[in-house]
């Protein structure tokens, strides 16, 4: 586990981040209020 | 009345038809009560016991089948969080939980509420870190959340592979349990009772999906409680007058403390004394692998899927603790009671006074006297009588328990009636269908929705969809049987593996995913596939090819947790036995097997060999 932890944070530091709409589509994820983001068709 | 109303009254009626449900399960018990009384064999009992509870499983699951695709993955999302809780209670606690939790408590001691902790501990981490977020995302699977997180396919395929590691080991050991139960307690040829349990699992999931398993899972989570909690309470009663053993085996560990200083027990070999097995390192990395890895089993997070919003996932989380721990709050107690039986009325007895039950269990291969099964008294006396300075009175070296006899046993300890044994079995079989349902379910979720609908066929009709979910889910089913009627005794080791695999191959993923914005798809890539072979290499050079480890990747001996002695004199072997270090594939019984390592780091099962020992 820990091996799988700093290879994420190694790997990001040197790969392109995510976009700022999906950054906010994280940030959106963790507040509790609010409906599914996903909706299965 | 629409299809909606009909929801809506099905799911607030939820309370009166599991109260009717309880209710009728209890009448039943107490008919199979009569029946005994009125002189029915017991095997006609225990054929009643199964025929039964897989009959109710089976109706629950045919009235809940649907053609509905959120149904059929996510039981329309339409689940209220104390059943949800009830029911991950039962997908969560399987066989092992039911049958070999005492039983490890009561080979391990102290150092077996390592398993406790992190198999309860693990829920406070799903709660805390993962489950509320899935649930927000609305995905169907967990390799769906990665893929939609990190995008594109290549995190969905890592997802899935340690998903499938992961759970089909799993699977089949459900079987393997579902087997023994069969075998063991209802005079089934193994075989036999495998079949039983396949058509069990296949009846309760295939129809209705995720909905059928839900509702199936909650009628299994009530069939399972009552038996666990019904012999140890009796036995409570019996001895303290209070009905709550959960509270009354304190003063069990301290007879059992007494006894053991008179026997002359070593610290090592202690029930009380802690980390005698395990040295702190080991412990404390065992709970920590257990709780990661229990919060990152998908069969357990697509529970988590079904709730009808973000805050009942929560709550659920919280109702699932509950369910979980009153069983293993209970376990403890099972394993202290056992003890102090053996320690009272078999070890110091003569041959003749020892009670009915060690010869009814050493019959089927669960107790052993002087290094034969016990099945009758003549055969143990002959044993015995080969034992140099035997003096007829049976001493602790000389017993041995196997771990499964903990709880099957309890009833006839106890001095209770058939129909109380018959109970237990019908919890065994509660907890292992309902755990193999949720197991294989993940797994054919993932190969229809995850490989077929998500990359192979993404427009492919509802009904094409559900059809490949329920052939598949039958096809999984029976190779998982056809491999446990082999009964793979390496496999259900590997069970403990499958939370060391998710621990390294997902929860970073799924953590990350959630809590850090900025991890990239490639490195969430990277990370599973670091952790997750990593770990795998680990478990398997250690295992199967120790001396591959020690020559070529420079493993070295673990030491014994009380002396710090090393396990195994690598440089003493190499001079008098160099065959050993150029062995491929070994077997359990190997001198390195699982003995060396890096840092203490120990390959730790349930099933391994060092935990049969003599109690």
């Amino acid at each position: 586990m820990p091996i799988g932890f700093l290879t994420m944070y190694i790997v990001s530091k040197f790969t392109t981040a995510p976009t700022k709409e999906l950054q906010s589509f994280i940030d959106d994820i963790r507040r509790p209020k609010g409906g599914a983001v996903m909706i299965e068709k | 009345m629409s299809a909606e109303a009909q929801k809506g009254d099905f799911t607030s009626s939820l309370g009166r038809i599991y109260g009717v449900y309880t209710g009728g399960f209890v009448a039943f018990v107490v008919f199979i009560g009569v029946l005994e009384r009125a002189g029915v064999p017991n095997h006609i009992l225990g054929y009643l016991f199964v025929a039964f509870t897989i009959g109710v499983y089976a109706a629950i699951g045919i009235m809940s089948r649907t053609m509905q695709v959120d149904e059929y993955y996510v039981a329309g999302r339409k689940v209220p969080s104390f059943y949800n809780g009830m029911a991950t209670a039962a997908d969560w606690m399987s066989a092992a939980s039911f049958i070999g939790m005492a039983g490890t408590l009561y080979l391990l001691g102290y150092d077996g509420l390592a398993f406790i902790l992190g198999w309860t501990g693990g829920y406070v981490l799903v709660a805390t870190l993962i489950a509320p977020y899935l649930r927000k995302f609305g995905c169907y699977t967990v390799p769906d959340f990665l893929a939609f997180r990190f995008g594109g396919n290549a995190a969905r395929i890592a997802g899935i592979v340690v998903l499938m590691s992961c759970s089909f080991t799993y699977v089949v050991a459900q079987i393997v349990g579902t087997g023994l139960i069969g075998a063991r307690l209802l005079g089934m040829s193994f075989e036999v009772a495998v079949f039983v349990g396949l058509v069990g699992i296949l009846v309760c999931s295939m129809l209705g999906g995720m909905r059928a398993v839900t509702w199936t899972q909650v009628a299994q989570y009530i069939v399972l409680i009552v038996a666990y909690l019904v012999p140890v309470v009796i036995l409570s009663t019996q001895k303290f007058g209070i009905p709550i053993p959960q509270l009354t085996y304190g003063s069990v560990l301290s007879e059992i403390q007494t006894r053991e200083a008179a026997l002359g027990v070593s610290a090592a070999a202690s029930h009380v004394v802690p980390f005698a097995r395990y040295d702190p390192l080991n412990f404390f990395a065992l709970v920590l692998c257990l709780m990661v890895g229990t919060a990152s089993l998908p069969h357990v997070l697509m529970r988590y899927f079904t709730t009808p919003s973000v805050r009942e996932a929560r709550s659920s989380v919280a109702w699932t603790l509950l369910f979980i721990f009153i069983l293993y709050f209970t376990a403890p107690a099972y394993a202290a009671f056992a003890k102090l039986e053996v320690f009272e009325n078999v070890i110091g007895k003569p041959l003749a006074q020892l009670p009915g039950w060690v010869y009814n269990y050493g019959k089927i291969g669960l107790v052993q006297i002087c290094g034969t099964n016990a099945v009758d008294l003549a055969t143990i006396t002959a044993a015995c009588g080969r034992i140099s300075g035997f003096t007829g009175v049976l001493q602790l070296a000389n017993f041995g328990i196997q771990a499964d006899a903990i709880v099957i046993a309890t009833p006839e300890i106890a001095g209770l009636p058939y129909v109380v044994s018959g109970l237990v079995a019908a919890g065994g079989l509660a907890a292992a269908l309902s755990t193999a349902d949720g197991l294989l379910l993940a797994i054919a979720n993932a190969l229809s929705h995850d490989v077929y609908a998500r990359m192979i066929n993404k427009n492919a009709p509802v009904a094409r969809k559900l059809i490949i979910a329920r052939v598949l889910l039958i096809l999984v089913a029976i190779i998982a049987a056809w491999v446990a009627s082999g009964r793979p005794a390496d496999i259900v080791a590997m069970v403990a593996w499958a939370f060391s695999l998710a621990a390294a191959g997902l929860f970073p993923a799924l953590v990350m995913g959630i809590w850090s914005k900025k991890t990239t798809a490639a490195a969430a890539v990277a990370g599973i596939w670091a952790g997750f072979l990593t770990t795998l290499v680990y478990l398997v050079v250690t295992r199967y090819f120790p001396g591959f480890g020690v020559n070529v990747l420079g493993m070295y001996s673990n030491v014994h947790p009380i002396t710090g002695a090393a396990l195994v004199d690598i440089a003493k072997l190499k001079a008098e036995q160099p065959a050993i270090f150029q062995q491929g594939w070994v077997a359990i019984s190997h001198p390195l097997a699982s003995k060396v390592g890096y840092f203490n780091v120990a390959n730790i099962s349930p099933a391994c060999s060092a935990c049969r020992s003599a109690s």
